[in-house]
């Protein structure tokens, strides 16, 4: 048994059934548990496609993925759910909070999900964590960019997930809020959960253990 | 957080789509439910006045057109063609109890048509069991003046002391009658005797209510009548079928509007429900990737959809009863509805049919609420971010 967290085989990802978008073609990577990695790469180049298939939130045309040795794509739609909930958390590129929901129940929603309920307090840990306590009962429309990604980024950890996979987290953030961002992460990072980010920050990605390189869909060196 | 929170937050939090959701459902059953109790309250004020009626046969002229029979529950005028001797052969026959004959005429209050019936004073009191509200009751079969019921009453602003004009003559009212519930609450009454003087007719009534000792005898106690003279004999039932036939005809023309407007109706909610949900995709895919499996997904769904279909069906059972009641006199202007109304001929206030009415908005919510939810859920949850 290996300790990679996460393993893909091969991944193939194809858009559309008229114009085809081939946006992966043949992805395999492996991720040691408690790393901290980055998916880096311009844009339109398939970064956002890799997470997505990484955290199940997707099915790949063909190819593997394996979360802890278990191949998701043989899981049935609850199991992947309870996947989702119990073992991984994700900030999307474009926040997806839930719109008439404030901002700490977009947290609580997500605690809904899990087997195991999280105390109620910790969703008001996690605000206070990401810096926006006083924000809590503001609708995301209220919120500014770089507000909405701290709120994506205290959900994504409201179920406490072993594997954070995070779609340009500070792509929205001036530098003084990017640096607060990366704190938690960091500090994400050294409780030993294992981290996977999708960044265009250099900053960033000199931190990490390891980089995948995206270009066409394919991995370029490492 | 939990689903009732997360069902409740999301309708409050989105004011105008929950108004304007519920808005659709509300109108749809409204319509549903106004078209279709106006349909049952004809029949059940039907049914009721030949109950009220009392007999258990009625005697009239053998008629070539056998929806004249319906006067005699409408309170309508019938020729006047059966000799008086009739009556007392008829209450001679073995096992009847009472023959009480009525002459139905045409009059008029305050130039609104209504009906005068000529009566054997004694005779008519003990059969329909009336008891006066004011003033004194006729004293003599002979005696020129007239009784009204209490709806006349009401609607004239009329009352003991007060004439009524016949053929240029002034007839003192004596008394007025308590509430029968009946149509002679909206009658003029006056003895047999006068009525035929006043309107220059011979010794004839219009048709005679027969009570029996034995029902089951009735074929006996018919060809018994029929012997006497040549007329038509027709147990209370046949009569109530034969305005019921008539009627049924009208009531399907409204439970076909009704069906229309129930299809009207379901279209609308679905609409409603299936743009609501596909809008929503977005945020079923949001649920999903956070990690809801899709029957939490359903569960909030059904919920929602649940929610709006008892609301608006409560709602628009509300607003169609009241439709219904503010409808009910133009229907009754109709010319052949109009003579069934009573004053109170409004709409009955029905458990089964607001059981019917949310069962069916809340049936036809949730189904077309789940429908898109179903499809949504069955996408992965990028599928349904993305919007596809
Ligand atoms: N739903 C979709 N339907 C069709 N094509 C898609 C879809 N999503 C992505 N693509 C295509 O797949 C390719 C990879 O997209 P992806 O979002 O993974 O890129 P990315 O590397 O994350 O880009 P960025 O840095 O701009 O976020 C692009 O060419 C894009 O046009
Ligand atoms: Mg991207």
């Amino acid at each position: 048994m290996s300790d990679y967290i996460i393993r893909t085989q091969n991944l193939q990802k194809t858009y559309g059934n008229k114009v085809k978008t081939h946006a992966l073609q043949g992805v395999s990577l492996e991720i040691p548990r408690g790393s901290f990695s980055c998916i880096v790469g311009t844009s339109g180049h398939g970064k956002s496609t890799l997470l997505q298939l990484i955290g199940g939130l997707d099915r790949p045309t063909s190819g593997n993925v394996f979360i802890e040795n278990t191949d998701i794509s043989t899981l049935n739609d609850n199991a992947l759910s309870e996947l989702r909930s119990e073992k991984i958390g994700f900030v999307f590129q474009f926040f997806n909070l839930l719109e008439n929901l404030t901002a700490i129940e977009n947290i609580q929603t997500a605690m809904m999900f899990k087997k195991t309920k999280p105390a109620n307090k910790r969703a008001l840990e996690l605000i206070d964590m990401v810096g926006l306590s006083d924000k809590a009962n503001f609708k995301p429309s209220e919120l500014s960019g770089g507000q909405m990604q701290r709120i994506a980024l205290a959900r994504a950890l409201a179920n406490d997930p072993d594997i954070l996979l995070m779609d340009e987290p500070t792509g929205n953030l001036d530098s003084q809020s990017e640096k607060d961002v990366m704190e938690h992460i960091l500090s994400i990072h050294k409780a030993g959960k294992t981290i996977v980010i999708v960044t265009h920050n250099n900053d960033i990605a000199d931190k990490a253990d390891l980089i995948f390189e995206m270009r066409d869909g394919k991995l370029v060196g490492k | 957080m939990n689903i009732l929170k997360l069902v409740s937050k999301n309708i409050l939090r989105r004011k105008g789509r929950f108004v304007f959701t519920l808005l659709g459902i509300t109108i749809g059953m409204a319509a549903f439910v106004a078209l279709l109790s106006m349909g049952n309250n004809l029949r059940s004020e039907v049914s009721h006045q030949a109950d009220a009626l009392g007999a258990n046969l009625i005697v009239m002229a053998r008629a070539d057109c056998p929806f004249i029979n319906m006067a005699v529950l409408t309170g309508d005028h019938l020729p006047e063609s059966i000799p008086r001797e009739i009556v007392g052969q008829i209450a001679a026959i073995d096992g009847i109890t009472g023959a009480v004959p009525y002459l139905t005429l045409a009059s008029s209050v305050q130039e609104t048509p209504v009906t005068l019936i000529g009566i054997l004073p004694d005779e008519m009191k003990a059969h329909r069991e009336w008891s006066v509200a004011e003033g004194i009751y006729f004293a003599d079969v002979n005696e020129q003046s007239i009784i009204i019921g209490n709806s006349i009453s009401v609607r004239f602003e009329m009352g003991v002391g007060d004439v009524i004009t016949l053929r240029g003559q002034d007839y003192p009212i004596v008394a007025v009658l308590d509430e029968t519930n009946s149509n002679d609450d909206i009658a003029i009454f006056m003895p047999l005797n006068t009525a035929q003087e006043v309107f220059g007719l011979g010794d004839y009534v219009s048709f005679i209510a027969v009570t029996v000792d034995d029902v089951t005898q009735t074929d006996r106690y018919i060809s018994a009548i029929t012997n006497i003279a040549n007329l038509s004999v027709s147990t209370n039932e046949e009569l109530l079928n034969s305005v019921l036939m008539i009627l049924g005809s009208l009531e399907i023309t409204l439970q076909l509007i009704a069906s229309v407007a129930l299809i009207a109706a379901a279209f609308g909610i679905i609409n409603t429900m299936m743009t609501a949900i596909y809008e929503r995709r977005r945020e079923i895919g949001i649920l999903r990737a956070m990690g809801g499996k899709s029957n939490v997904i359903f569960r909030v769904f059904i919920l929602e959809s649940g929610l709006y279909g008892l609301l608006g069906g409560l709602l628009g059972f509300a607003v169609g009863f009241v439709v219904s009641r503010l409808a009910a006199p133009l229907i009754q202007q109709n010319e052949f509805v109009a003579v069934l109304g009573t004053p109170d001929t409004a709409v009955t206030f029905s458990f089964s049919l607001l059981f019917i009415v949310l069962g069916l908005s809340v049936l036809i919510s949730i189904v077309s609420g789940l429908y898109p939810a179903f499809k949504a859920s069955r996408l992965t949850p990028m599928e349904a971010i993305r919007n596809v």
